[in-house]
Formats: structure tokens, C-alpha cells, sequence
């Protein structure tokens, strides 16, 4: 039975955590997980770091790493109208920002991103086309002018999807402090990378493992893997496993464009063997693959695209063995996500199948 | 219960044009307590009647907003997702959008986009087609089959929302802020006296072909009538000059729609109140249901009031409250001046002629 409730992924996918901003996230995963573990640490980034000791004999260390930021908009500037000009703080996804809802600085004030409204644009030229340029956007608080604007919201403040976190395709309700559910849809926002952190915080929360555990929760990871990096130098682990929501594209495409999903929802978490930015070590996805095959947890490998995880920062200065997981998440990087509960509880299966069996951690690491 | 109150019970419902059925019964229960009666017709108009205090014949003088708001159509049903067609709104604000489906029962869903990782540079430069889309149900193809079919009707599933000051931000404003007027407006005559009979009607059928306006002023045939809708307020990549500042005040229209003796009385008023408001001018069609009232059996003298709004048919419209409320004491003031006098002078008279015709 997991340890996480609905309340808890409800609180995690809607926190407000922009890049540089993640403060309210980590708050909320050091309330949850101080019950459960040893030892919590932020180091000078804002990374989080939970240590929980191992009940064995052996001081095998490994470590779960997981972002806690999400891609956000940043203000910019505020204009005589009193409305918000805004640039993308990480990989955005620009179609589809217009239209939407949002909450604006740590009071979360409701605003929304206009569009001019169809009567008054041209149609079927080539503007109408074109996506429109981030810095053409504007968020709406309702301000009548500057100054109502500017005493309500600072430049550099962070505006985020207001999407409410819930079940797509369920007709019973979900009790909120119960256990979450084992398989349905859930729709929100920040599903990358709050199931990596939900994923962690449930192997912490858990039963003691044999080997000591260590979770980093880093920042920045949206705009350059800037909290992996400098976690990086610092992290003396055996093996570390970066926990993701994944890009997940297994929708119908175009009759005119075939494509080649890169995961699909619903068969498993995803392996990744190389990304954009890290080739994971072969005797490491071994390891992964054998331990799922034994234990009849169902897996995808995520195919090579482009995109990178934390372990690029980790990667960098310690050449610590390293596995990517991720549950696979459909349209991450806009308003509203949807994940398959069924993956990310068989992703947390694999992890603590994986550290659960020490003497092979021990032989993978070369420390038997 | 303030004008707020009925902009968020109206904006949330469901009511597509043809599919009016939910927000009309809606509207028919907020316009009970304010009307002696109140119908609803075979094409889902609501009706209601307030009877006026002047002597027999009293004047018929008919408020009109439309209920119906834009939405899109099932094309497809292909596995588990849905292709979309015919949007009357913009399409491409569906992307990223939560949508309840009107099938055989409301089903959530989700508009997505793929991730801009995959995305060539290209791609991510121009915008998905509408027939690229796609709902997401959460759902099984078995299960989708079984309660959607192409025609279902979907919709923004969008929250009603308070922003700062005093505006506030919804789907479907257009038009419930002109029902909401409509109903604040019958909430000041409670405690006012007025000589003519009133008729409020919250049509069906605006956004495509006026159908309600048009039946609804054939069956009822009123001496006059005033329309609610909204107009285009003042934002980035919107004309200037086809706009109007939010929180201005409410819109009168002028031109060959509308009635140009009716419009200088209402103005007359306005001014009596010190009421700030836009004046819009329409050189042919207004785009609203003045249109359809104006022909109607004869022709009815017809004027327009106008609500400015931003992001006109997209899910997070914005309206101001303030410019909805002066609507309302704009035509509670109005109406008690409205008498069989004033109907006569509303008429178009003949020149008087030298000789009598031979």
C-alpha cells in the first residue's frame, strides 16, 4: 500500500514552483517526509536533501534525485493598462499559453492570457498561423491601470497554470486522505517533474531499505540543470536514479505525418537508454531491466530523442552510476498533463525492488 | 442577489447553441421570483412577464439577451480520442484546454499538445491545425464509442473567476453578462413602478443564426425592445478604434439596426443619471439579436445595449462589473418612462400636406 495519499499529489501538482522560485514545493516535501527520515538539508541552491538510513549491515549509499521546479512565465514588466508582460522561464509550450488561466506571486492572484477576440483578426494568412511570440502575450489581473497592477504584483514574480489537479475518466469520487488510487488518469499541472518527487518521497516514507537513502530535490533543473550541478560535486553515492515525468506523445498524428512515440501511457514506467544529454551506463539499465523481468513489473524504453534530465548535472563531475526513470506524462510543458497512475506506481515497484536487493546493488556498484 | 451572482451561476452552464436546454432552465429559475410568470418555448426561449401599472393598452417593451454560447463539435471518434470540427470560436486557444464533451453524459477531457521537446524548430512556430487535435477522455475506446458520437458538442470547462477590483473572468460572458443585466435590471422594477409590460426574454440560437430572436419577437411581437449583448473592449492586438475601455461604462448602439428615436431617449437618460457610457456605431448589421427583433412581424423599434468585454469567445473572457451594473440603472431608470406617449412618439409620422390627397 502506498504511502502517499490523493491529498498529497494534489498538493504537489499544484504548489507554485517556477525555476529559482521552488520554495513553496520544498516546504511542503520537508513537512511531508519529516516524519520519515533521519536527516533534511538545503544547501545554498535550494536543494532539498532527505536522508533516510539504511537498516543493513553494508553502507551501500544510493540516491533518488527529482526536480522540484516546473516551467513557469516570468514577469517582466507592467504596463499603463496595468497588464503583465511576461518571458518563459524553461521550455514553455508557446501554442498553447493563449486563452489560459494563471496565478500570479506568492498570493497567487487569478489573471488570465488574453487573445483578441476572432471578430477583429484577419484569418487564414500567414499570421494567423504563427504562434504567437511570448512577448506579444499579456496576463490580465483585472487591474485597471498601472498602479492597481504594481501593488498587488512585483516585477520578477512568477506566473503559473491554474489547473486543478484530479481524475480523468473516473465516475466514483476519490477520498482525498486516502491512499492514491492504483490505476486511472490524473490530470494537472507540473507533473514534471512532481511525480519523480512524489515517487521519491514515497520510497521514503516507506519501510527502511537495506541500503541508506538519499533524495535530492533539486531547483532549476528547467532552466540548465543549475541545482544538479551544484548538488553534483557533492553527492558521494554509489548509485544515483533520476525519477522523471517524461514527454509522452502517443496521440494520433496526422494521416500526412507518421510518428514514433517516444513512451505510451499506460505500458510502464520508461527506461531511458540515451537522451539529449546522457548515455545511462549498460551494466546499470541491466540491472533495471533483470530486476523488472523477476519481479513482473511491466517497462517501455523511452527511444532516443532529444530532451535531458538532471543527470546531465549529476553526470558532470563524478562519474556515478546512473539510471533514469520516468513515468510517462502527455502534453508536459503546457497548462494540463495526464499520467497513468498504473506507471507511476510500477515505477515505484521497480525502485524499491532495485534497493530492496542489496547483494546485487553491492555487485552492480563493484562493492561486493 | 447581486448581479455577481447571477454572471457565476449563468457562466458556468452548460448551453451550446441547439443545446440550450441546461442554462435555460437556469435562467427560468432565476427569473421566477422577479416576473409574474415565466415560460420556456419549444426551442428553449425564456420567457418571462412582469405586468406594468399603466392603464390598458399598456406598452410591450421586451429586454432581450441571447443564452447560447460558442463551442466546437465532435468530428471523429478515433480509439479513445476525439477529432474536433466546426469551432465557431478561435480554435487555437482549444490547445492545452479542459473540455467537457456532451455525449450520451458530460465527460471531462483534455486538449493537449505534444511536448515542444519533439518538436522541430519549424513546428514550434506555427500553430496545430484543428483537425490535429485531439480530446483526451482518460477513458477506454470501448467506453468513448459507447457515449460520444460525431456532432456531440464540446465545450471549455472553465471556472468563473474574481480578479482584481471589480472584474471578473468566465466562459460564455458573452452573452450571460447581457442576461445577468437582464435580471438586475428586473430587480431594481421590484420596488419601482412602471407603465408598460415587460417581456424578458433570454433567447436561444445568437451565435449561429438569430433563430430564437427571431421567434421569440414573432410569437410575442413587442412595441419595442431593448438588447443586451456584449462588444469588443480595448486590449492588445484589438483596433482601437472598434473598441471600447472596460469599465467605461456600458455601449449604446447607433445605425440603421436600431431605432434612432429609441436610442436618443435612452441616451437622454443616461445623461439625466450623469451615466458614463460608449457610444458604437454599426453601419449595417450588429451582429447581435437586434438584427433578427428589428423585421420582426412588421418591424419593432429596436435599441442595443452593449456590455464590453475582452477576449470576446475565448474561455477567459473579462467584463467589468461596473459597466454590468450601470446597464442595470440604465434601464431601470429607463423604463418607468416608457407609456403609450412615448410609444406614439416613437411612430414615424406622414408630413402634414398643404391639400388633402386628391
Amino acid at each position: 500500500m502506498t504511502p502517499l495519499t490523493t491529498a498529497l499529489l494534489r498538493r504537489l501538482s499544484e504548489a507554485a514552483g517556477g525555476p529559482g522560485n521552488e520554495g513553496a514545493v520544498r516546504d511542503l516535501i520537508a513537512r511531508a517526509l519529516h516524519p520519515h527520515v533521519d536527516a533534511l538539508h538545503i544547501d545554498a541552491m535550494g536543494n532539498l536533501t532527505a536522508i533516510k538510513r539504511g537498516r543493513g549491515e553494508g553502507d551501500l549509499r544510493v540516491a533518488l534525485t527529482a526536480h522540484m521546479d516546473e516551467v513557469a512565465l516570468f514577469i517582466t514588466e507592467i504596463d499603463s493598462n496595468g497588464l503583465l508582460h511576461v518571458a518563459a522561464s524553461g521550455g514553455v509550450n508557446a501554442r498553447t499559453l493563449a486563452g489560459k488561466g494563471v496565478l500570479v506571486g506568492p498570493e497567487q492572484l487569478p489573471g488570465v492570457i488574453g487573445w483578441p477576440p476572432p471578430h477583429l483578426q484577419r484569418h487564414n494568412n500567414d499570421e494567423s498561423k504563427r504562434v504567437p511570440k511570448i512577448e506579444d502575450l499579456v496576463i490580465d489581473i483585472g487591474a485597471a491601470d498601472k498602479e492597481a497592477a504594481a501593488a498587488r504584483v512585483k516585477i520578477g514574480q512568477q506566473a503559473l497554470f491554474a489547473t486543478r489537479f484530479g481524475f480523468l475518466g473516473r465516475d466514483q469520487a476519490v477520498a482525498e486522505e486516502a491512499p492514491l488510487p492504483q490505476k486511472g488518469r490524473i490530470k494537472g499541472k507540473a507533473f514534471d517533474d512532481r511525480l519523480g518527487c512524489a515517487a521519491a518521497m514515497a520510497l521514503l516514507m516507506g519501510p527502511a531499505l537495506p541500503c541508506d537513502l538519499h533524495a535530492i530535490f533539486t531547483v532549476q533543473e528547467e532552466v540548465g540543470v543549475r541545482g544538479a550541478l551544484a548538488a553534483a560535486e557533492m553527492l558521494a553515492v554509489d548509485l544515483l536514479l533520476v525519477l522523471e515525468g517524461t514527454v509522452c506523445d502517443d496521440l494520433p498524428g496526422p494521416v500526412d505525418e507518421p510518428r514514433f512515440p517516444t513512451t505510451r501511457l499506460g505500458d510502464g514506467p520508461a527506461l531511458t537508454q540515451r537522451d539529449g544529454s546522457y548515455v545511462v551506463q549498460a551494466a546499470v539499465l541491466q540491472h533495471l531491466l533483470r530486476t523488472a523481468a523477476a519481479h513482473g513489473i511491466p517497462y517501455q524504453f523511452k527511444h532516443p530523442n532529444a530532451g535531458g534530465t538532471d543527470a546531465s548535472g549529476f553526470g558532470r563531475y563524478r562519474a556515478t552510476p546512473t539510471g533514469i526513470l520516468s513515468t510517462p506524462c502527455r502534453y508536459i510543458h503546457g497548462p494540463v498533463a495526464v499520467a497513468e497512475l498504473g506507471d507511476f506506481h510500477a515505477l515505484i515497484q521497480l525502485l524499491r525492488a532495485v534497493l530492496a536487493d542489496e547483494a546485487a546493488l553491492a555487485r552492480l556498484v563493484g562493492r561486493s | 442577489m447581486p448581479l455577481l451572482s447571477f454572471l457565476r451561476t449563468l457562466s458556468t452552464a452548460h448551453g451550446p447553441t441547439g443545446g440550450e436546454g441546461a442554462v435555460a432552465e437556469i435562467a427560468a429559475q432565476l427569473l421566477a421570483p422577479l416576473c409574474d410568470e415565466v415560460t420556456i418555448d419549444p426551442l428553449f426561449n425564456v420567457i418571462g412577464r412582469k405586468q406594468g401599472q399603466g392603464p390598458e393598452p399598456r406598452p410591450q417593451l421586451m429586454l432581450m439577451a441571447h443564452l447560447d454560447e460558442v463551442y466546437a463539435l465532435v468530428a471523429a471518434v478515433e480509439g479513445p480520442f476525439l477529432r474536433l470540427t466546426q469551432t465557431h470560436a478561435d480554435y487555437r486557444l482549444l490547445v492545452g484546454q479542459e473540455v467537457i464533451v456532451l455525449g450520451r453524459r458530460p465527460l471531462a477531457g483534455v486538449i493537449g499538445d505534444r511536448p515542444p521537446h519533439l518538436m522541430a524548430a519549424e513546428e514550434r512556430q506555427r500553430m496545430p491545425r484543428l483537425h490535429d487535435l485531439v480530446v483526451d477522455l482518460g477513458r477506454d475506446a470501448a467506453e468513448v464509442a459507447a457515449w460520444v458520437s460525431p456532432g456531440d458538442v464540446v465545450l471549455v470547462d472553465r471556472p468563473f473567476v474574481e480578479l482584481q477590483g471589480r472584474r471578473v473572468t468566465g466562459k460564455a460572458l458573452d452573452n450571460r453578462a447581457g442576461v445577468s443585466v437582464m435580471l438586475a435590471t428586473l430587480q431594481h422594477l421590484q420596488d419601482q413602478p412602471h407603465a408598460c409590460d415587460l417581456l424578458a426574454v433570454a433567447s436561444v440560437g445568437e451565435e449561429l443564426n438569430l433563430l430564437g430572436a427571431h421567434t421569440a419577437s414573432f410569437r410575442l411581437r413587442p412595441d419595442l425592445a431593448i438588447v443586451l449583448d456584449v462588444t469588443f473592449a480595448e486590449q492588445p492586438g484589438a483596433d482601437k478604434d472598434k473598441t471600447f475601455p472596460l469599465g467605461g461604462g456600458p455601449v449604446l448602439g447607433i445605425g440603421p439596426n436600431l431605432h434612432p428615436r429609441l436610442g436618443e431617449a435612452l441616451a437622454a437618460t443616461a445623461a439625466r443619471l450623469e451615466l458614463a457610457h460608449g457610444l458604437e456605431p454599426l453601419p449595417a448589421n450588429s451582429g447581435t439579436d437586434a438584427w433578427a427583433v428589428q423585421v420582426a412581424a412588421g418591424g419593432r423599434p429596436t435599441a442595443l445595449i452593449s456590455l464590453p468585454i475582452r477576449n470576446m469567445h475565448s474561455p477567459v473572457e473579462v467584463a467589468d462589473l461596473a459597466d454590468l451594473e450601470g446597464a442595470a440603472r440604465w434601464l431601470a431608470a429607463f423604463i418607468p418612462e416608457v407609456d403609450a406617449a412615448f410609444l406614439a412618439g416613437l411612430a414615424y409620422q406622414l408630413p402634414t400636406f398643404d391639400e388633402a390627397p386628391a
